[in-house]
C-alpha cells in the first residue's frame, strides 16, 4: 500500500521550565494514499500533537526532538521539517489540510463565508490577474458549498454567526477542500453536533474520500465513529502508538489489551450489557510515566516483565501491536 | 412505586430583548411537560443540545421556577411549600444535583475535606467533629476513593475529573438525598472512565435506593444505567417518547426517537454501515422562537401530514407514552434498521 506521509521514529518534546513532556515518543506511522486513518486515544495520549507536526506547526514550547516526518505526495520525497518557510506556506493547506474541532474559532467572525475563501484562494495563486483569480475562487466556492449540501447562494454572503454548527462544520469542511489538498487532518470533526448531524458530516467525508480520493487522518476518542468510518486505526496511548491496524483486524483479532479495554468500555446500544467494563486506573501522567510498559498499572495481562521492560513493536503484515504477549502468542 | 416529583403540564419561557433592536423575543422552552420520578428510580432524560434537557434538571432542583405548571414533590407542590420553611428546606436537601463540570462544580480554594463539610455542618447541626470526619470517610469509601486521607486534604486541581466527579457524588450523597440529579456527569470524563461512574450511579441506586435523573446526549450511556428502568426522550422542549429503556432502544416508535437511533454508529466494523439512509427529511433543526401549536420535529419528518400542525395529545401504549399524531403511518423500526437489533443482557 502507498503512503502519503511516513513519520519514522518522531519524537515530540514540549519544553517546559520544570521538567520537558515527552507527548510523542518514538512513534512511526505511515498514512495510507486514499485511505481513511483513525487515531483514537484519550485525552493528553498525543493525537492532536502528532497531527499538529503533520503541518510543522507545534504551539510552542513544543518541538519535535527527532525522527522524520516525510511527505511523499511531491515528485521527490520531502521532510516537512526541512522546510523552507516558501515551501512551508504553499504545502500548508494545499496539500495537507485540517477541519478543527470547534468549527467557530476557527472560522474568521468579521469575514462572511465567501470573503474567506477568497481571501485564501489569492493568497496561494500570486500568478495571473487578480479579478480572474477573484471569479475563479467564487466559482470554486459555489462548487465546494454545494458539494456539502449547502445552499451556495444563500451562505456565501453569511457571517459564521449566522449558521448553525452543523453548517459551520460543514463550510470548513468546504473550505479545506478549496486548494485540493491530498491529505486532508480531522481533529474531532463533530464533538460538539449532535448524533443525527454527526451521522450527516461523516457521510459528506465518506464521499469526498471517495470521489476526490483525498486521503484522510482523523483524531477521536469515540469508537463507534472509528469502526464506521475508518479505513485504519492507530490507538494511542502515553504518547505511544500501542496499536496499528486495518479497522477489522483492530477490532476483530483484539491484540492489545488497551485497544480491547477500550473497545469494552465504550457504552453501545447493541452489543450486551455485561460485557461493558471500564478499563481500571487513569491515564498517565506524562510528566512521570510508568516503568517498563506505558498500560502495564491498568492491564489485566501485565507481568513482572511488562513493569521493567518496554514492549518492542510487533507486526505481522499490515498489522502492528505494542505487546509482550505477542512475542508468545504471534499468530 | 410512589411518584417523588411530578412535572404536570410545565411550560418555560425565556425572553430576550436585543442588544440594536429594542425588541423582546421568546423563546418556549419546555412545552406541556409531564415527567415523574418515582421512588428507587433511574430516569435517563435523552435530548440533544438546546432541547431543553437541562432546564428540567434545574426545574426539578428548585433551581428555576417554570413559567406555568405545577411540579410537586412527595405530592405537595413546592412552590406552595415556601412558607412553610421546614418541609421545603427539606425538599432541597432531598433532591442533589451533580454537574458536567467538576472543576467548576468544587470550590478551588477549599480542600476536598471542607467542601464536604460544609452541607453536612449546615444541615445536621448535632453532630461532632468526630461523627462528622467518620460520615466523611464512609461517603469516600461508597464512592469508590480509598483510602480517604488520600483525598482529603487535597485541593480539586491535584484530582483527576473521574475522582472529582466521585466527590462531587459524595457531596451529593452526603444529605442522604433520595433523588440527585445529574446533568451530564460523564462528558468531561476520559472514555475508559465513564464507565466506572456510571456503574458507580448505578450501585448507589441499587445500595441506597437513591433515584437518578440522568440527563444526557448519549442514547449509548443511557442504556448501560437505565437498562432496567425509563428512558424520556426530548425534541425541542418536548417529550416525544418515554418507556422502558430496552423496549425504546429495541423498537423505537417515534419517528425522532427512531431517526436517533438510526444516527448512533455501532463500534463494531461488522455492523458498520455508513452508506445507510437516515429516516429524516431535513438536517437543519428549526428555531425554538417560531414554534408552532403542532410537532416540533413534523419539519424534519419523512411521515408527517396535516394533523401533525395541531395540538398533539400524546398515545399510551402499555407503559409507553408516544407523542405523535401518525403513528399508524409510521413503519416499525426492524424495517428501517434491520439486522443489527441485539438486546437483552443485565448489568453484572
Amino acid at each position: 500500500m502507498d503512503s502519503l506521509i511516513e513519520l519514522k521514529n518522531v519524537s515530540i518534546v514540549y519544553r517546559l521550565k520544570k521538567n520537558p513532556i515527552r507527548a510523542i515518543a518514538n512513534v512511526s506511522l505511515a498514512i495510507r494514499k486514499g485511505k481513511i486513518t483513525a487515531l483514537v486515544g484519550e485525552s493528553g495520549s498525543g493525537k492532536s500533537t502528532l497531527a499538529a507536526s503533520l503541518l510543522e506547526c507545534l504551539s510552542t514550547p513544543g518541538e519535535v526532538e527527532s525522527g522524520e516526518i516525510v511527505y511523499l505526495g511531491y515528485d521527490a520525497p520531502a521532510d516537512v521539517r526541512k522546510m523552507a518557510i516558501g515551501a512551508l506556506n504553499s504545502y500548508r493547506w494545499k496539500e495537507v489540510s485540517m477541519v478543527f474541532q470547534g468549527a467557530q474559532s476557527a472560522l474568521n467572525p468579521t469575514m462572511t463565508v465567501l470573503e474567506q475563501f477568497i481571501e485564501t484562494y489569492l493568497v496561494h495563486h500570486p500568478e495571473g490577474r487578480k479579478k480572474d483569480n477573484k471569479a475563479a475562487a467564487k466559482a470554486k466556492t459555489v462548487e465546494l458549498l454545494d458539494y456539502v449540501n449547502l445552499d451556495a447562494a444563500r451562505i456565501m454572503s453569511m457571517y459564521p454567526h449566522e449558521l448553525s454548527g452543523g453548517m459551520k462544520q460543514r463550510v470548513m469542511i468546504a473550505f479545506s477542500l478549496l486548494l485540493g489538498p491530498k491529505l486532508m487532518i480531522l481533529d474531532e470533526p463533530t464533538t460538539a453536533l449532535d448524533v443525527i448531524t454527526q451521522g450527516y458530516i461523516f457521510k459528506i467525508l465518506k464521499r469526498i474520500n471517495r470521489d476526490f480520493g483525498v486521503s484522510m487522518l482523523l483524531l477521536t476518542h469515540d469508537i463507534g465513529v472509528v469502526a464506521e468510518f475508518a479505513d485504519y486505526v492507530g490507538v494511542m496511548y502515553g504518547g505511544k502508538l500501542m496499536e496499528f491496524g486495518t479497522t477489522w483486524d483492530v477490532f476483530k483479532l483484539k491484540w492489545h489489551p488497551y485497544s480491547e479495554g477500550l473497545i469494552r468500555s465504550t457504552p453501545s446500544l447493541y452489543s450486551d450489557v455485561a460485557s461493558m467494563s471500564p478499563i481500571p486506573g487513569s491515564p498517565p501522567d506524562l510528566r512521570a510515566l510508568p516503568s517498563g510498559c506505558v498500560f502495564h498499572p491498568r492491564c489485566p495481562k501485565a507481568t513482572a516483565r511488562c513493569r521493567v521492560e518496554e514492549p518492542a513493536d510487533h507486526s505481522v503484515g499490515e498489522h502492528l501491536s505494542k505487546c509482550h504477549l505477542m512475542e508468545e502468542s504471534k499468530p | 412505586m410512589k411518584p417523588l416529583i411530578e412535572l404536570k403540564d410545565v411550560n418555560m419561557v425565556f425572553s430576550k430583548r436585543g442588544t440594536f433592536i429594542r425588541e423582546e423575543k421568546f423563546f418556549h422552552v419546555l412545552k406541556n411537560v409531564d415527567l415523574d420520578i418515582r421512588e428507587g428510580e433511574i430516569v435517563a432524560l435523552i435530548g440533544e443540545s438546546g432541547c431543553g434537557k437541562t432546564t428540567i434538571g434545574r426545574i426539578v432542583t428548585g433551581l428555576l421556577k417554570p413559567t406555568s405548571g405545577e411540579i410537586t414533590y412527595e405530592g405537595k407542590n413546592i412552590y406552595s411549600l415556601i412558607k412553610l420553611g421546614k418541609e421545603f428546606d427539606d425538599y432541597r436537601r432531598f433532591v442533589q444535583f451533580v454537574q458536567q463540570d467538576s472543576y467548576a462544580a468544587l470550590n478551588p480554594v477549599r480542600t476536598i475535606r471542607q467542601s464536604l463539610e460544609a452541607p453536612i455542618t449546615t444541615h445536621y447541626r448535632h453532630l461532632t467533629r468526630d461523627e462528622i470526619g467518620e460520615k466523611i470517610d464512609g461517603l469516600l469509601d461508597l464512592v469508590g476513593l480509598n483510602p480517604p486521607d488520600q483525598f482529603l486534604s487535597k485541593y480539586p486541581h491535584q484530582l483527576s475529573g473521574g475522582q472529582r466527579q466521585r466527590i462531587l457524588l459524595a457531596r451529593a450523597l452526603s444529605l442522604d438525598p433520595k433523588l440527585i440529579v445529574a446533568d451530564e456527569p460523564v462528558s468531561m470524563i476520559d472514555v475508559s472512565l465513564r464507565l466506572s461512574i456510571l456503574k458507580l450511579m448505578s450501585d448507589l441506586n441499587r445500595r441506597l435506593k437513591v433515584s437518578f435523573l440522568y440527563i444526557t446526549h448519549d442514547l449509548a450511556t443511557a442504556r448501560y444505567i437505565a437498562d432496567q428502568n425509563r428512558i424520556v426522550v426530548m425534541y425541542l422542549g418536548e417529550i416525544m417518547e418515554e418507556g422502558n429503556a430496552s423496549e425504546i432502544i429495541a423498537d423505537p416508535r417515534h419517528p425522532y426517537t427512531q431517526a436517533l437511533i438510526s444516527a448512533i454508529p455501532i463500534p463494531d466494523p461488522e455492523f458498520a454501515d455508513l452508506d445507510r439512509e437516515l429516516p429524516i427529511k431535513s438536517m437543519e433543526m428549526q428555531s425554538l422562537e417560531h414554534r408552532g401549536r403542532g410537532c416540533p420535529f413534523s419539519p424534519r419528518c419523512p411521515y408527517a401530514g396535516p394533523e401533525c400542525a395541531d395540538e398533539i395529545v400524546p398515545v399510551t401504549v402499555g407503559e409507553r407514552r408516544i407523542r405523535c399524531a401518525r403513528l399508524a403511518q409510521v413503519p416499525a423500526f426492524s424495517t428501517i434498521r434491520p439486522g443489527v437489533i441485539r438486546t437483552g443482557g443485565t448489568k453484572p
